[in-house]
């Protein structure tokens, strides 16, 4: 019992500080502890695990709604339509929105896994390499369709994307040097972190700056939280039941379970909301919930093949799936039923504990109303060097993520007037896109 | 105006998500360090399997000798580093790879010189498997199936060239689908675009038919079903050292492998201990730079 509430407060922690700071993902804390992990009982592993990914999530929305600090790639879309409500006044209904989305969505996956469970290997065929590519290239079209920027324009991104993540030597290709220059520092690829500072993040700021004035920022309240309820169960149910089922199903998409599933949703949102011409380029509140509740869906979802079939699809799954094969324990049907129970209840106490702390927390943010913006951004264009130099030093590269930041600057300066989204997509799934559609070719 | 109330709470505030970053920084594995002046070296992602041993074994065993773990991103960053430092280093290599020259024809540039290198530190053999119950799967279909794809390990052109010797010698008429790793190779498997995979990894529902390691009983031998010189043969990644005496490092390699920590790893991975373990050290380079050299010749 005690280990239980040590996982539960482990998992709140490491929840939090993973939601907060960019870079540090889910893989990233399961590690930090995985020592840890190797001496405790399943269920305890999962309890900590359910925790973990469920308050990560209610804190980096946070982070990405009020700050425009992305905690990972997957948070993009939230952050793009997040913080573009919250420059419009509109951050607490952002936050309150996104928090119920997330809850409803969470609890739709675990549900739908319930009543999935005897047939849950027709979901197997997804992990098949043609329907990667299917979905890869719906991936691509659409960000590239659905952006606010000109369809060339944004094509370009998307390529210069690729073009910046095939940086590299490529051993699985036979040993393909790109644009390394004979750098030592370049042979394994530029890092994600100042791409996304760089040329997403650093525009976004550029943006705002420029027209100045100060924040207004009202937090969140139970009033708030009840009418967003209201307002999603009479305005945006088949947005939710939408992006809930497209994160549940592609959840189960091996290696960019999370991503992929929050870019299409978001995108078919996107589509459908500029067809019926009711899009709010200020920050689209349909567009947020489609995002951040099929990114929470699939957080589920993407645990089911390591704990039935011992099938990891995700990098913090498959750290998870080694210490139960450490432990000598072989994740079978029999084994995931008996892990249900513990899944149920960690995922309410955490959901439930991880919105009230939080709430407190965005509450706290409330004296940043009334702050100059340009002071805000330049606070935190600083705070985001400084963390891309000490996550990189872990492995002694945090110099070399300054040197690539202060490179890619001058064209996040320059593309400061585009969305640049489609690049930043372009870099994150080029190297799975590029693998599949090479595997595809020795079907044929 | 000078507003004290809003200046304590940025200070707060940015102070939190300093002290989470900083505190991120400094723990992971790199966290742990000891008296001694050995680093353990470490170019994989520390939650690897590599990142597993050098934590879980070979800091543990390297005792009060141990300093810390030097996780360095990239073999190529690590191979300079290690070449210019006066520091102890000891760890994992998959020299095999990283020696095997790029596709322009360059030298590698995670290349590391034979004297660096210590022993093999294990050894992974290749089964074939499918999934257990599927109608028509059997080692017969394996090699003598029409048609049949076969998921290799492909990571690099080393790993695709040895698997692909081996399963085209056993099967000419046989697909082979390269993947970049497990997490790929296995949906592949459960999904049923390949047959059969012939990799190293083992789960509960595949049923394993053939081994490349003779001391696999519980299998057929590859060596029985195929002419090739690597049909019997396992991968060897290797232990190497810099800045340390050759026979103290040898001597440490062999401390590792007979330790319980080493067993309790390999068999959480489905790996082995190498079966050249009695020999010394020269004969197990011999052997090394027979086996790529065999793996080289096979690609021509």
């Amino acid at each position: 019992m005690l280990e239980i509430v040590f996982a539960f407060f482990m998992g709140m922690g490491l929840g939090i500080i993973s939601g907060i700071v960019p870079g540090v993902n889910v893989f990233v804390s399961v590690l930090l502890v995985f020592p840890i992990l190797l001496s405790w009982e399943p269920t305890s592993i999962m309890f900590m695990y359910i925790t973990l990914a469920s308050v990560h999530q209610y804190f980096g929305s946070v982070s990405a709604t009020v700050f425009a600090i992305p905690g990972t790639s997957t948070s993009l879309p939230a952050l793009h339509e997040g913080h573009a409500m919250f420059q419009d006044g509109r951050g607490g209904q952002a936050i309150m929105t996104s928090a119920i989305g997330s809850f409803f969505a969470s609890f739709f996956a675990i549900v739908l896994i319930q009543i999935m469970l005897p047939y849950l290997t027709v979901f197997y065929q997804i992990f098949n390499t043609h329907v990667q590519v299917v979905l890869l290239t719906i991936a691509a079209m659409t960000i590239v369709i659905f952006s606010s920027n000109k369809f060339w324009i944004s094509l370009l991104l998307w390529i210069t994307g690729n073009v910046l993540a095939m940086v590299g030597i490529h051993e699985y290709y036979g040993g393909i040097t790109f644009m390394t220059f004979g750098i030592t520092e370049l042979y394994t690829g530029i890092d994600l972190l100042p791409v996304l500072i760089a040329l997403y993040v650093f525009p976004v700021f550029l943006r705002a700056s420029k027209f100045g004035g100060r924040i207004h920022f009202e937090g969140v309240s139970m009033d708030g939280y009840l009418k967003a309820v209201k307002n999603m169960y009479t305005q945006m149910k088949m947005t939710l039941l939408r992006s809930s089922m497209i994160g549940a199903v592609l959840g189960f998409v091996p290696g960019i379970s999370w991503g992929l599933s929050t870019l299409i949703a978001y995108n078919t949102e996107l589509g459908i909301r500029k067809r019926n011409k009711l899009y709010n380029k200020n920050g689209d509140v349909n567009c947020l919930v489609a995002a951040e509740s099929s990114n929470n869906a699939s957080v589920y979802t993407s645990m089911v093949p390591m704990l039935f079939a011992g099938i990891p699809i995700t990098a913090s799954t498959a750290l998870i799936y080694d210490v139960f094969v450490y432990k000598n324990i072989n994740p079978t049907l029999s084994f995931f039923e008996s892990l249900y129970g513990i899944t149920l209840i960690g995922f309410g106490i955490s959901s439930l504990v991880g919105l009230f702390i939080a709430g407190k927390y965005v509450n706290f943010l409330k004296f940043l109303s009334g702050v100059d913006i340009r002071k805000f951004y330049i606070v935190l264009f600083s705070l985001l060097v400084i963390i891309c130099y000490t996550v990189a030093q872990k492995y002694y590269a945090g110099v070399e993520n300054l040197i690539m930041l202060a490179c890619l600057m001058p064209f996040g300066y320059l593309l400061r007037n585009y969305n640049t989204m489609p690049l930043v997509y372009g870099f994150v799934l080029q190297d799975i896109f590029i693998e599949s559609v090479y595997r595809l070719y020795f079907f044929y | 105006m000078f507003n004290v109330k809003k200046m304590l709470s940025v200070t707060a505030l940015g102070l939190l998500m300093m002290i989470s970053n900083t505190a991120v920084a400094v723990a992971d594995i790199s966290e742990a360090k000891g008296p001694g002046d050995v680093n353990v070296l470490l170019y994989y992602s520390a939650g690897g399997a590599y990142g597993r041993m050098s934590q879980n074994v070979i800091a543990p065993i390297l005792g009060d000798d141990f300093k810390e773990v030097m996780n360095i991103r990239g073999c190529a960053k690590m191979a300079e580093f290690a070449k210019n430092t006066d520091e102890k280093m000891f760890g994992l290599w998959d020299w095999f790879s990283t020696n095997d020259p790029l596709e322009d024809g360059s030298k590698n540039p995670c290349f590391v010189e034979e004297e660096n290198i210590v022993s093999i530190s294990h050894s992974f053999p290749y089964r074939a498997c499918f999934v257990t119950g599927t109608e028509g799967r059997s080692l017969d279909d394996f090699v003598n199936g029409k048609d049949i794809k076969i998921g290799i390990l492909a990571i690099n052109g080393v790993y695709k060239a040895q698997s692909t010797a081996v399963v085209q010698s056993v099967n000419p008429n046989a697909k082979i689908i390269p993947y970049k790793g497990s997490k790929d190779y296995i949906p592949g498997l459960r999904s049923g675009e390949v047959d059969y995979i012939y990799s190293p990894q083992m789960r509960e529902w595949m049923t394993c038919v053939a081994s490349t390691d003779a001391r696999e009983t519980q299998f057929t031998n590859f060596s029985t079903l195929s002419d090739s010189e690597l049909a019997d043969k396992n991968t060897y990644p290797a232990f190497v050292a810099f800045n340390m005496d050759m026979d103290e490092a040898f001597e440490l390699a062999q401390k590792i492998q007979q330790s319980p920590e080493m067993a309790t790893f390999l068999a959480s991975t489905g790996h082995n201990l190498p079966e050249q373990l009695s020999l010394s050290r020269d004969e197990q380079l011999k052997f090394m730079e027979e086996w790529y050299l065999s793996i080289k010749a096979s690609q021509k």
